[in-house]
């Protein structure tokens, strides 16, 4: 039996605490690789809502200006942050799923490519789910139509041991993505659940239901659900 | 300019948080690791061939043994997909081996380009901030990384062409 260890911060977070959970997974992950003698971790993944930030990606690190920052900062209101993912600014806050997949890629058989292609997958399938027909276009990341965009996609990889993932719009207020040029593309809108039509669904219970897909599609039998510190405690014992 | 700034950052936020190998002294191991020998014989170097490590990098050793030039193999560009940017690291940044010396990015995925060897980059192909996508057309060759002025040994497998395609073939 091989499980996903699901792991959701039951409240809305900065965007930093997930980071550091994530960085220290990672940090397992690496550590476990050869020559180390220490056992694999088993697949993780990270759900979680956050307080307002605007996230730029890597090929913009040290490329906002001050000006830019200032603005996305949004007097105090957001935090503005540069994560080492692909893909370009984009804004997580309350009301979106925020998910990272933490797994080895080699263990699951995935290229790259590959692995995008399955959080796309998992996406359209949990969109699915709640009766909301999603899609892939030419450009990456879930729509509902050529023009909407859903749920966003930025990852890291390191000696293949992925990092950050996706992020998804259940309620999420969308006047922070009609201040931004999301993700590089110019006269696209974002949507959310709420504004397709489904109403009341928690941040929390999406996630679930993308970490059950995830797991599906990696062949993992089961979703095995641990706290925030458990998890830590995982990681303290090695 | 500023995304070579942001290498060496980019390395310093990485190293911080993933595992470093304990430091050690390396110049005076290096003293101890190279006695004295006296050759009789001055013998050719044989031809150095170029190593693959297991996360898809190669490293090609100068005959002198002093500069290496690292990139990224003909699989790893296939599995990335068209390259859409790459980070290249700083020239004279000091690096030491299992240290990431930039990424490549590709479908929202940025993955870290690291090198098995620890030195000095002495040289990168910034032909390949103008046109990330020579990566993909010669991965092996035109498309190199960055040369590393050697200070050290290599560290982690290296394979030959034919270990690292049986490699590759087995994932």
């Amino acid at each position: 039996m091989q499980s996903l260890i699901h792991v959701h911060f039951p409240s809305i977070i900065p965007y930093a605490t997930a980071a550091r959970l994530q960085e220290s997974l990672v940090a397992r992950f690496l550590a476990s690789k050869p020559p180390s003698s220490l056992a694999s971790p088993p697949p993780h993944i990270i759900t979680a809502e956050f307080n307002p930030v605007y996230t730029s990606g890597r090929r913009e690190v040290g490329n906002v200006s001050q000006d830019q920052q200032n603005f996305l900062r949004a007097n105090g209101r957001a935090d503005f942050v540069e994560a080492m993912r692909g893909g370009q600014t984009t804004f997580h806050g309350p009301g979106q799923l925020v998910t990272y997949p933490i797994i080895d890629l080699r263990a699951h058989k995935l290229t790259p490519r590959s692995y995008v292609c399955l959080l796309e997958k998992g996406l359209i399938a949990t969109c699915a789910k709640y009766g909301i027909k999603a899609i892939t276009t030419e450009n990456t990341g879930v729509w509902t139509s050529q023009d909407d965009k859903i749920a966003a996609l930025g990852v890291h990889m390191r000696r293949n041991i992925t990092s950050h993932g996706i992020a998804l719009n259940i309620n999420t207020d969308l006047w922070w993505f009609d201040r931004i040029v999301a993700c590089g593309l110019e006269g696209k809108k974002t949507t959310t659940f709420e504004k397709q039509g489904v109403k009341g669904e928690s941040v929390e219970s999406v996630g679930n239901a993308y970490a059950e897909e995830i797991a599906e599609r990696l062949g993992l039998d089961v979703v095995e659900r641990r706290s925030v510190e458990e998890v830590e405690a995982y990681l303290k014992d090695g | 300019m500023a995304s070579r700034f942001s290498v060496a950052r980019a390395a310093r936020q990485l190293t911080s948080s993933a595992i470093r190998r304990p430091f050690a002294p390396i110049t005076c191991q290096r003293w101890q690791a190279t006695p004295a020998q006296a050759r009789l014989f001055t013998v050719t170097a044989p031809a150095l061939e170029k190593k693959y490590t297991e996360d898809h990098e190669w490293i090609d050793i100068s005959a002198d043994g002093k500069t290496a030039t690292l990139g990224i193999s003909d699989y790893a560009a296939k599995a990335l997909g068209d390259v859409v940017y790459i980070e290249l690291p700083e020239v004279d940044l000091e690096v030491g081996a299992g240290d990431a010396i930039g990424a490549v990015e590709s479908v929202k995925s940025a993955s870290d380009i690291l090198t098995p060897v620890g030195g000095k980059v002495v040289e990168v192909n910034s032909a390949l901030e103008e046109k990330p996508g020579g990566i993909n057309k010669d991965p092996e060759g035109e498309g190199w990384i960055a040369k590393v002025e050697i200070d050290g040994e290599p560290e982690g497998t290296l394979m030959t062409k034919e270990e690292y395609t049986a490699f590759t073939e087995e994932a």
